[in-house]
């Protein structure tokens, strides 16, 4: 994790209201310069409208939000000359070829021809000249995908905001898309992502936020956020214990025959010197996955903050 | 912005292209066919031989006057004239904001360091040219057909140009509310209904309150009241204060545009 102690992203007390539904109920979140940063959440949490409002395309009603020390809404031009940008839907007007697009894109930020990091972008990302020349409507999602991917990082921007970066992409992809990211990152760039694949924010994001109906729930590291968790341990007995299993902070979560599945959070020395008691004929204790995580936090009725850990 | 201008001049280009030529064309045809109808006398007979309602559609209730200067005139109330303009006007306007969001390219070039109402200026841009063109190309045409049946001599050009200013006049106008309607909305689709919707509501109201009294105070609420091209040709009409209002009209819609898109929320 870069830490530079100085925040390239920063919403406070965020709120907005669409209607009748208030899609964004007080949020709070700090990103850090050259930090990898995952944003995650169900559908209709609010995520979009986050990302929206830090993009100055929504308005918050209440609360201010940031980007490299500017207001959102109000200096959103002077943001935007220092941002990449990927929305959720990635589309485009049906006249355009790849490369038309990309031309026009960068004739909006003052630029003529193509920029010396696209050709780059474009080799990685596997979209050759005869994919460019192609019209843009007859692309597959994946090949919209990495031209919006490549429109959004051709400009080398300071901040990188993305929302579901690695949908419709394949495994491979995914994995250069992390590498871009991290070497991104490594010339001292901000890359906020939001991402339903809960594996690849695990693997590429340093810090993460949760947020469920408009709050944010958990903030911190994936280890921090891990603190205090259950994990999961799946013990097959040659004989289960008869009388049952009584350890402080263990949770008997099924039982089918000889197999027991337990939920740990208390001491595992405790539990270990519990189990040492019976005849064990296997035994496994998962690290206890993002995804495993984040349906904790969005089970338990409620969520907690965590210090950065 | 130049960018934005154009290629969005250039995606309508096809449009535009169909409109103007069209447009030419039936101002040629217009005046060379002049001689068919039996001259100016033969001309005359036959207006005045029109049923109200219809005389009303072309404004010439009180006759069409007897000079080839107003018959050419006359001919750019035709609703040919008028559909064809809207639909290229309506066409831009609900695209530039309205369908774009709708589709979600608005999010992918307002990424771009460029301010909203700058992004949408370029659009009002291309409407505006473009309408020009239209007007221009209708004029041409007629110029053009006096000069093939060899009446040139007898036609005011520069009267018929006023007379395409007062189109314009009305096409910008309409552009303005469509624009206005598209930098409110989020769907391309309910934005041209809606336009076309208030535009032949206006429509009807400027020819119903043309026949029936009862109606008629309510003409000058539709933006068709202040388009008369054969009072241009005769008398001058009231031309000023029909530019005045349609300009007007014109000028606050895209004003309008302007600042609520730049205001609004982009929530597709």
């Amino acid at each position: 994790m870069s830490e530079t102690g100085v925040q390239a992203l920063s919403v406070s007390g965020v709120y907005k209201r669409f209607g009748s539904v208030e899609a964004l109920r007080g949020v709070d979140l700090a990103v850090e310069q050259g930090e990898i940063f995952g944003f995650l959440g169900p559908n209709g949490a609010g995520k979009t409208t986050t990302i929206r409002v830090l993009t100055g395309f929504i308005r918050a009603d209440q609360g201010t939000a940031q980007v490299l020390g500017m207001e959102a809404w109000g200096e959103t031009v002077a943001i935007k000359a220092r941002l990449g940008f990927l929305p959720d839907v990635v589309a485009f007007a049906s006249g355009f070829t790849g490369q038309d697009f990309l031309n026009y894109v960068a004739s909006l930020r003052g630029i003529r021809g193509r920029l010396p990091r696209q050709a780059e972008l474009l080799e990685r990302l596997e979209l050759p000249d005869s994919a460019l020349r192609r019209k843009v409507k007859g692309y597959s999602s994946g090949m919209a995908k990495k031209l919006g991917l490549v429109q959004a990082m051709q400009h080398d921007p300071d901040v990188l905001i993305m929302d579901e970066p690695t949908e419709a992409l394949d495994p491979l992809m995914r994995q250069e898309l992390f590498a871009i990211i991290r070497e991104a990152r490594d010339r001292g760039a901000t890359v906020f992502m939001s991402s339903h694949v809960l594996s690849d924010v695990e693997e590429v994001c340093e810090r993460v936020a949760l947020i469920r109906e408009g709050r944010i729930v958990g903030t911190g590291s994936v280890e921090a956020l891990r603190e205090g968790k259950a994990r999961t341990m799946e013990v097959e007995f040659r004989t289960p214990p008869s009388g049952g299993l009584s350890i402080p902070g263990v949770e008997v979560l099924s039982q089918e025959g000889t197999t027991w599945e337990l939920a740990v959070s208390g001491d595992i020395n405790e539990v270990l010197r519990e189990l040492a008691r019976h005849d064990i004929a296997d035994m496994t204790y998962e690290r206890l996955s993002l995804e495993n995580l984040f349906m904790g936090f969005y089970s338990e009725g409620g969520g907690r903050e965590l210090a950065d850990a | 912005m130049r960018s934005v201008f154009t290629y969005t001049l250039s995606s309508h280009r096809i449009g535009l292209l169909a409109v103007s030529v069209g447009l030419f064309l039936m101002s040629l045809i217009i005046v060379y066919t002049f001689d068919a109808f039996g001259g100016l006398d033969a001309l005359a007979d036959l207006f005045e031989s029109l049923p109200a309602p219809m005389a009303a559609m072309f404004r010439a209730q009180a006759g069409f006057g007897t000079t080839i200067t107003s018959y050419i005139a006359l001919d750019y109330r035709h609703p040919v004239y008028i559909i064809a303009g809207l639909a290229f006007v309506l066409s831009v306007s609900s695209g530039a904001a309205a369908r774009e969001i709708e589709r979600g390219t608005a999010l992918m070039l307002l990424a771009s360091p460029i301010a909203r109402w700058r992004y949408l200026a370029a659009k009002v841009g291309v409407v505006i040219v473009g309408a020009v063109v239209i007007v221009t190309m209708s004029w041409l045409g007629s110029m053009a057909g006096t000069a093939l049946t060899g009446v040139a001599g007898d036609v005011e050009g520069g009267t018929l140009m006023l007379a395409q200013l007062n189109e314009l006049g009305v096409l910008l106008a309409a552009g303005g509310i469509a624009m206005l309607l598209s930098a409110t909305n989020s769907d391309g689709g309910r934005t041209v209904s809606v336009a076309a919707g208030v535009l032949t509501v206006m429509y009807f109201l400027d020819f119903v309150g043309a026949i029936w009294g009862p109606a008629e105070p309510l003409a000058p609420l539709s933006l068709f009241y202040y388009y008369d091209p054969l009072a241009v040709a005769t008398d001058g009409g009231t031309l000023v204060r029909d530019l005045l209002v349609l300009f007007g009209v014109a000028i606050a819609g895209f004003v309008a545009a302007l600042v609520l898109f730049q205001r609004r929320d982009i929530t597709r």
